[in-house]
């Protein structure tokens, strides 16, 4: 049996989120995983235990995993990042893995045997597969060790943040494949607008669609408000889609894809009222681009924008505590054009509105659009009648445009 | 402001735009920050309460030439080039004779020299330098470090500017010197946490040196009217049934 050598990972202060990663080889367990730095408990510090692969310029491709952490990281175990670091780009040193400001490449190379793999099924399998996933299963291919146990984190935006703030990460020197990867994932996260043949038509002359009302609900009960009580009128078309893909919808691409979508309706009788349906997650950056892509085809002069809005009771602050009993409750935020009263009282001081809701605003508050958002904060985040029900007050003020 | 540690220069940002009266007098309307709404947060009376206010805006204060941007919202990760791209040009095309960033940056993260006296700096680029190296030697402000990169580790490393939790603050500072721009930066080390006196403290600092409040009481900290939207800022009240 050969020796498996152990390779120390040098701790430092800055260092870098950690794996917990189970690879069995035959009888041996070699375990990757991270804890905290006995020189400075501030940080983290990996030990890890890796098979060696073969000289490092022998082989042809490269198994590249790149971490990234602040000192005070909590244990992030759902990473992955395997490797041998190796006198890399950047790093300083054989076995340290230091770099201010918290990211360093970990590199070790491997045989290429990615033909094998053509063959993986399931969510990741191609095309999603993606170069480093590739070259993950490889490595593992030609050891012959078996992956029992990984947990990929993506990349993702993460809705909610710290009031801490990092330093702007160094402008990494980005080689040729990473700077194609992101600019793929940044191509896929376009949001993209598809139009029925007839309004695609009226929209290629250059023309804008003549809009006097448009009706947004953002959220599952607002949508199914809107369809339980306007669109069951049998009176309205589906005349378009909205795709914007993202790590949290992710399922289903291109116009097909229903869990990605947002879903536009129009008045047969009255093309001039749109709604719009969106049930699916859009990301903080993807909000400015759907919002100014909506309005870009809309005609605005004259334009009313009413936004139903799901929220939970648990955003809202007020001094006194919020009893079951008044919840679910309706606020409404304005754009100065909008002239109307709302149909209810106006947010409170500290209160702010974030997602969809806000960028529509900050739109329409830009562009002297008139706007009111409706949003109902309840303690229930499923589908529920009683918080759908909220939402009656604005039928009136809708008034003719949806009946 | 820059969005930093415990949002000390929004809070600062804040106190002068509340204090001063200003009224606003543009968006800064940019993809780069996460978009919020929300009502007036300096409202006075109920008549201008219900006033919608956008992540980015500009408020100006004729009398003292003074314009002021405040920030509301994050910088999404993957822009904040950009954006410090936008705000640069902005400044250029705005003709500004100079401009001030407030900041603050993580205090655990100071070295042994820091450690010691005031924690508030300054830093200023070359060309305002020059205009103001007077007021500086008077006021008598210390200008932040240049450490170096790993402290204790690395000893030969040429020090260098590194504001740990600063944000956007020192991209901004090395893009204003490359482009010649009059620009400083007012910072004090501080944790996340209660970042009141924190601002005060800052906008105090500020006040020393640009004298807005000259003619109003000498009393320090009650010269600042705090706004209406720092009520609640750890929460919500506590359900009676808790006790």
């Amino acid at each position: 049996m050969e020796p498996v050598p152990i390779v120390h990972f040098k701790p430092s202060c800055y260092l870098l989120s950690f794996v917990t990663c189970h690879l069995s080889l035959g009888c041996h367990l070699i375990v990757v995983e991270g804890f905290e730095c006995p020189n400075d408990p501030g940080s983290s510090a990996v030990w890890g235990f890796m098979p060696l692969v073969g000289s490092p310029k022998a082989d042809k491709s490269q198994v590249r995993g790149q971490t990234k952490c602040s000192p005070k990281a909590p244990m992030m175990i759902k990473n992955i990042g395997l490797g041998v670091p190796s006198p890399g780009r950047g790093s300083p040193g054989p076995h340290s893995a230091a770099r201010h400001g918290g990211g360093t490449r970990w590199r070790a190379h491997v045989s290429n045997d990615s033909e094998a793999w053509r063959g993986v099924v399931g969510r990741n399998g191609p095309p999603d597969l993606n170069s480093s996933g590739v070259l993950l299963l490889d490595f593992c291919a030609h050891h012959g060790l078996s992956i029992t146990n990984t947990m990929f984190k993506q990349k993702e935006v993460l809705s909610v943040y710290s009031r801490a703030v990092e330093e702007d990460e160094e402008e990494l020197e980005e080689n040729e494949e990473d700077e194609q990867i992101r600019r793929e994932l940044e191509e896929k996260r376009t949001v993209h607008l598809h139009w029925n043949p007839e309004v695609s038509e009226l929209l290629r002359a250059g023309n804008k669609l003549q809009c006097s009302s448009f009706i947004l609900a953002v959220g599952h009960n607002a949508a199914s408000f809107l369809s339980a009580y306007i669109l069951a009128s049998a009176n309205w078309d589906a005349v378009g889609r909205a795709v914007a893909w993202n790590e949290r919808n992710w399922s289903g691409t291109g116009p097909g894809g229903e869990g990605s979508a947002c879903v536009f309706y129009r008045r047969k009788d009255e093309p001039a009222v749109l709604i719009c349906h969106v049930t699916c997650h859009i990301t903080e950056d993807q909000l400015f681009q759907w919002t100014e892509q909506v309005f870009g085809y809309l005609h605005t002069r004259g334009l009313t924008v009413t936004v139903l809005s799901d929220s939970s009771v648990t955003d809202y602050k007020t001094a006194d505590y919020l009893c079951s009993s008044s919840t679910p409750f309706l606020r409404s935020l304005r754009s100065s054009a909008f002239s109307d009263q709302p149909v209810c009282q106006s947010v409170e001081q500290p209160n702010i509105i974030t997602g969809l809701p806000a960028a529509v605003l900050n739109h329409c508050q830009v562009h002297s659009i008139a706007a009111v958002v409706y949003q109902c904060y309840s303690d229930v985040t499923g589908p529920d009648a009683i918080t759908m029900d909220k939402y009656k007050p604005v039928l009136t003020k809708l008034g003719r445009s949806i009946q | 402001p820059a969005v930093a540690v415990g949002n000390v220069g929004q809070l600062a940002v804040d106190l002068v735009v509340s204090t001063l009266n200003m009224s606003r007098v543009g968006y800064f309307h940019t993809d780069c920050l996460i978009p919020m709404a929300g009502n007036n947060p300096y409202a006075t009376s109920k008549a201008d309460a219900e006033e919608l206010h956008t992540p980015a805006e500009v408020y100006t204060a004729a009398e003292l030439k003074l314009a002021v941007l405040q920030i509301r919202a994050p910088i999404i990760q993957t822009r904040s080039k950009k954006f410090r791209q936008q705000l640069t040009s902005w400044i250029k095309a705005s003709g500004f004779s100079r401009t001030v960033v407030l900041s603050s940056s993580h205090a655990y993260q100071r070295d042994d020299q820091q450690l010691q006296g005031t924690s508030l700096r300054y830093l200023m680029t070359p060309s305002l330098l020059a205009a103001s190296a007077d007021t500086l030697k008077e006021l008598g402000w210390r200008e932040m470090e240049r450490i170096p990169a790993f402290p204790g580790v690395d000893t030969d490393a040429e020090p260098r500017l590194c504001i740990p939790g600063g944000g956007i603050t020192k991209g901004l500072y090395t893009d204003s010197c490359a482009e010649d721009l009059p620009l400083a930066v007012l910072l004090l080390f501080c944790s996340e946490g209660d970042n009141i006196p924190d601002a005060f403290a800052l906008v105090n600092h500020l006040n020393d040196w640009l004298h807005l409040l000259d003619g109003q009481s000498e009393e320090p900290n009650s010269k600042w009217k705090i706004p209406t939207s720092w009520s609640l800022l750890f929460g919500s009240g506590i359900p009676p049934a808790l006790f």
